[in-house]
């Protein structure tokens, strides 16, 4: 502590570190830049009020409700692009939320994300599929100079049965649906009744297996 | 399935009372004053919790903080503040809300003073015409309820609610309760809710919307509430692996009771519909009956349960 006393409390002022705060509250320095950071942290009193401030600044930005754009400034606004990225979980926070509340009131781009997620996980319930010896296109392409007619009609009728049997394997084997979490359904239940007026709470301790 | 607690909310009695229609003037008042005092009261204890269905019973012992507007659950990791519910692993807010008043088919009597768990109190019940539908007690120092009971269509307890044990003081740092890192799910309200402006007597009185489009209707009565979730496709909810069964109108509908709330789930059109809420068999009966009916099974579904059972 006495290292701390001895440090001037004017901010983090003159300190090149606090550029780096961002990026560390991000979880994005390098190891090297984390050791300065958390080292720096440790002895600056200026750079530990403006991390704080910075910290609070960015928790308070979080829980600011969301204000809505005018629509004149989104006339033809459609996030399509994005909506494949949004399903893998690949978007940055900020533009998860702004694509979050735009599908709240965007029916075509929640029906185009429904669709993406349905025809993903159509693909991902096709059964894994060996491709046929007939099928390898350096070997067809050589072998298409030799052979006869009759081999070709041949080709073409196992390339038929290939898709049929796939498409039988499809509907043989539903895509596996989807699992909901109603555990995140009761926070939403309750959130919603919490406001509600003399609302008492108590916890459903045990109701999916916990226990108080 | 060793998941976090859930705190699932319940109005064991006291919900919105406010804004009664019917009784009294002074009963009116009355009330408003008991929860205005419930809210701000500040308290610690262990909460029974004993819900009873079709002749079982499920029972919770909950250890409750309440102060300012936050109630602490268990060990703290679940916090339940206003259109706010942070657990251990995220939390949910709310953007906006209505309030709904008592309906009018409530009344409420004052019952007068009564002691409970050593305790000065006061009782006041609620009627639905001339069904006692709840007994509510209040703390007389702190305003918070102590018991509270709420009865089916038959006059019989469904719903028990009450301290077992009860700290006036409790050592609570409002800073340590309050403050939090966590970053909310945010539910964004709907502009056009599809299901009926009410229901069975319920009002609607929001709709959300999350990031995994789920549909989210709230609904409440002022002693009741209840929500509505709605999935486009078939969901899987292990939880109702399960579960019972539940008759209202010769439908069938699968049934979880817990014992703060009873959840129900069907497929209709299409869709998956989860119902969670607190209401009496009742209500639960009235209300599904005007929501869309559960699909019938296939013809290859019901040869395979002709079958396989």
């Amino acid at each position: 502590m006495a290292g701390m006393t001895d440090t001037p409390f004017d901010g983090s002022a003159g300190c090149d570190i606090a550029e780096l705060f961002s990026a560390y509250l991000d979880g994005e320095l390098q190891p090297g830049e984390l050791d300065q950071v958390v080292s720096h942290l440790g002895t600056c009193l200026g750079c530990i009020a403006d991390f704080r401030a910075l910290r609070e600044m960015r928790a308070a930005v979080r829980t600011m409700p969301r204000l809505e754009m005018p629509e004149w400034l989104l006339p033809q606004s459609h996030h399509g692009a994005e909506l494949s990225a949004f399903l893998d979980g690949e978007l940055a926070t900020g533009e998860h939320q702004t694509l979050q509340a735009h599908l709240a009131e965007c029916a075509e781009c929640r029906a185009e994300l429904h669709d993406l997620d349905a025809a993903r996980t159509a693909v991902r319930s096709l059964p894994r599929l060996e491709p046929p010896e007939f099928l390898d296109t350096h070997r067809v392409a050589a072998q298409h100079r030799r052979l006869p007619r009759r081999w070709q009609v041949a080709t073409v009728a196992a390339s038929a049965a290939a898709v049929v049997a796939i498409g039988a394997g499809v509907l043989r084997s539903p895509a596996p649906e989807p699992v909901a979490d109603l555990d995140s359904l009761a926070d939403r239940h309750v959130a919603r009744a919490s406001v509600e007026a003399g609302f008492t709470v108590v916890p459903a301790a045990g109701v999916f297996g916990g226990a108080p | 399935m060793n998941r976090r607690l859930s705190a699932l909310g319940t109005i064991t009695a006291v919900a919105a009372l406010i804004a009664v229609t019917a009784g009294p003037a002074a009963a009116i008042d009355t009330l408003e004053d008991y929860l205005a005092e419930a809210e701000s009261a500040e308290y610690a204890g262990r909460r029974i919790v004993m819900t009873s269905w079709d002749g079982d019973a499920e029972v919770g012992i909950y250890d409750v903080t309440h102060a300012g507007d936050v109630t602490v659950i268990g060990d703290g990791q679940t916090r339940v503040s206003s259109g706010k519910v942070a657990a251990e692993d995220g939390g949910v807010a709310v953007l906006g809300w209505s309030q709904s008043g008592l309906a009018d088919r409530y009344s409420v009597v004052e019952v007068g003073a009564v002691e409970r768990i050593g305790r000065d109190a006061s009782a006041i019940d609620v009627f639905e015409g001339s069904l006692l539908r709840a007994s509510i007690t209040f703390d007389e120092a702190t305003g918070a309820p102590l018991v509270t009971q709420m009865y089916d269509a038959d006059g019989g307890l469904f719903r028990y609610s009450a301290m077992l044990d009860f700290d006036d003081r409790p050592n609570v740092v409002y800073r340590d309760i309050t403050s939090t890192d966590r970053e909310y799910d945010v539910m964004v309200p709907v502009a056009d809710p599809k299901l009926p402006a009410e229901l069975a007597g319920y009002q609607r009185t929001d709709a959300y919307r999350g990031a995994d489009d789920w549909m989210h209707t709230f609904y409440s009565d002022g002693l009741f509430s209840f929500s509505i979730f709605e999935a486009g496709g078939a969901v899987t909810l292990n939880e109702f692996a399960d579960a019972g069964t539940f008759e209202a109108d010769n439908r069938t509908y699968s049934l979880l009771v817990r014992p703060t709330e009873v959840w129900v789930t069907w497929r209709a059109g299409g869709t998956t519909m989860v119902l969670v809420g607190d209401l009496p068999p009742d209500h639960l009966a009235e209300v599904l009956t005007e929501l869309p009916a559960p699909d019938k099974p296939g013809f290859l579904r019901r040869l395979w349960r002709g079958i396989f059972g």
